[in-house]
């Protein structure tokens, strides 16, 4: 299974909405990009976009997060959301 | 001010003032600014932005952190990669890409004084992946290691400071306790050798400590600092796990804001790139010295070893000398 799922993806693994589609930032296990892509497209997905460092961005059924969460293949999972850094008055 | 602060900083990390400054040392750093701070200078590497922006700043984040490396190692290479946006955040991919393309660039040393708490994550997320990509590439990685927000509750350490190999940095303050020491003699509260971080921006106003900091110039022309300093993790750490941070620096800096007024501001950010700079200018030093360069695989442990006691915690501040000494045994027992 996946070594790090975020609490956000946990939450939608856990309680998917049927029909709702998510899009994940998936960071596949070293040599396992193909695997992977091949994953998601047979869960219902689609890889939108390679992101450097061998990682995948796919869009897929909420339903089918909880396949990925459980592959060996993948090593993290997240949303693609931006994430708050620090700043100046921003601690 | 400026220069009060920074003569403040070097001394507290006891960087020997005659070190080279940066030669030959490329350091890159990931955040809000793609081109160098107004009016540096600076010897220009890469700049690159990898996010959607019109600004070559996105806020002033990115030049006070630029300007804190560039104290210690101003003859280093600088590379900027844009990757915070005009609202101070990030994406996953984003950050990938800039990494992707400093790994290209041949680098020393990143700084990255950004990150986000992943719960959970024992190195497995993707901003530590990606940072792990870099330490494979031979680049030593300084991160940032989080701030707690005001009255919130305890942050933990941020990745990709958490990541095993990179060098996770909490804040510390240099405070002067002159006045209390030395109650009986008449002193300006604060002596002429500290000040007062004011005015401060004001989100963290809760952040700041009571006491003056100390300007490392002796607190009166009678009385040295040596008894008076109290060197104090700062507040608004998060709260060590393991063996994160790994190392505290001062974590202060002051800038001029729109209207004129120099306002103070305090964070782990401005703490990373004192580490920062300070290893550029000893990796200089002992290029210079031995011909020889320092692994960055060891860098995190060469930093942590030579690190000096700063409470009963066993929180430790970055010492120049210890570390420069440390780095060149390091490199004289290869031969």
């Amino acid at each position: 299974m996946a070594q790090y799922v975020h609490p956000d993806v946990e939450a939608i693994r856990d309680d998917p909405t049927a029909d709702a589609m998510v899009t994940l930032v998936i960071v596949p296990e070293a040599g396992q990009v193909d695997a992977v892509s091949d994953l998601v497209q047979q869960a219902g997905g689609e890889i939108i976009e390679e992101v450097p460092l061998d990682m995948l961005k796919a869009t897929l059924p909420e339903t089918a997060v909880d396949t990925l969460a459980e592959s060996p293949d993948i090593q993290a999972l997240h949303l693609d959301e931006e994430l708050e850094v620090l700043t100046p008055g921003n601690p | 001010m400026w220069e009060t602060v920074i003569s403040s900083i070097w001394d507290c990390v006891n960087l020997p003032r005659t070190i080279a400054t940066g030669d030959d040392i490329h350091i890159g750093f990931f955040d809000s600014v793609y081109k160098p701070p107004e009016n540096a200078d600076i010897t220009l590497g890469h700049t690159e932005s990898v996010i959607t922006s019109d600004s070559t700043e996105t806020n002033i984040h990115g030049a006070n952190v630029t300007t804190l490396a560039l104290a210690f190692a101003s003859e280093a290479t600088y590379s900027f990669y844009q990757v915070v946006n005009e609202s101070g955040r990030f994406g996953i991919s984003e950050f990938a890409e800039g990494i992707a393309r400093a790994i290209q660039h041949d680098l020393d040393l990143i700084n990255v004084s950004a990150g986000a708490h992943m719960e959970g994550c024992q190195g497995h997320c993707a901003f530590c992946t990606a940072v792990s990509r870099c330490l494979q590439a031979g680049i030593g990685v300084v991160a940032a290691a989080g701030n707690a927000a005001p009255d919130g509750p305890p942050e933990r350490i941020n990745c990709p400071a958490n990541r095993e190999g990179v060098i996770a940095v909490g804040g510390m303050i240099t405070e002067c306790h002159c006045t209390e020491n030395h109650p009986d003699v008449d002193i300006d509260d604060p002596p002429p050798g500290a000040f007062y971080p004011s005015p401060v921006t004001e989100q963290l106003a809760d952040m700041t400590h009571e006491a003056p900091i100390c300007g490392q110039e002796g607190c009166t022309a009678d009385i040295i600092c040596i008894g008076n300093q109290v060197d104090t993790p700062w507040r608004g750490n998060p709260t060590p796990i393991r063996d994160k941070p790994d190392v505290l620096a001062p974590c202060y800096t002051v800038y001029t804001t729109d209207d004129g007024t120099e306002t103070f501001t305090f964070g782990s950010s401005f703490a990373a790139p004192v580490v920062t700079g300070t290893l550029a200018a000893i990796l200089s030093e002992v290029a210079a010295e031995t011909d020889k360069t320092v692994p960055a695989d060891q860098l995190r442990s060469l930093v942590r070893e030579s690190a000096a006691i700063v409470d009963q915690s066993g929180a430790k501040k970055l010492d120049g000398t210890r570390l420069l000494n440390d780095c060149l045994a390091a490199v004289s027992s290869k031969d």
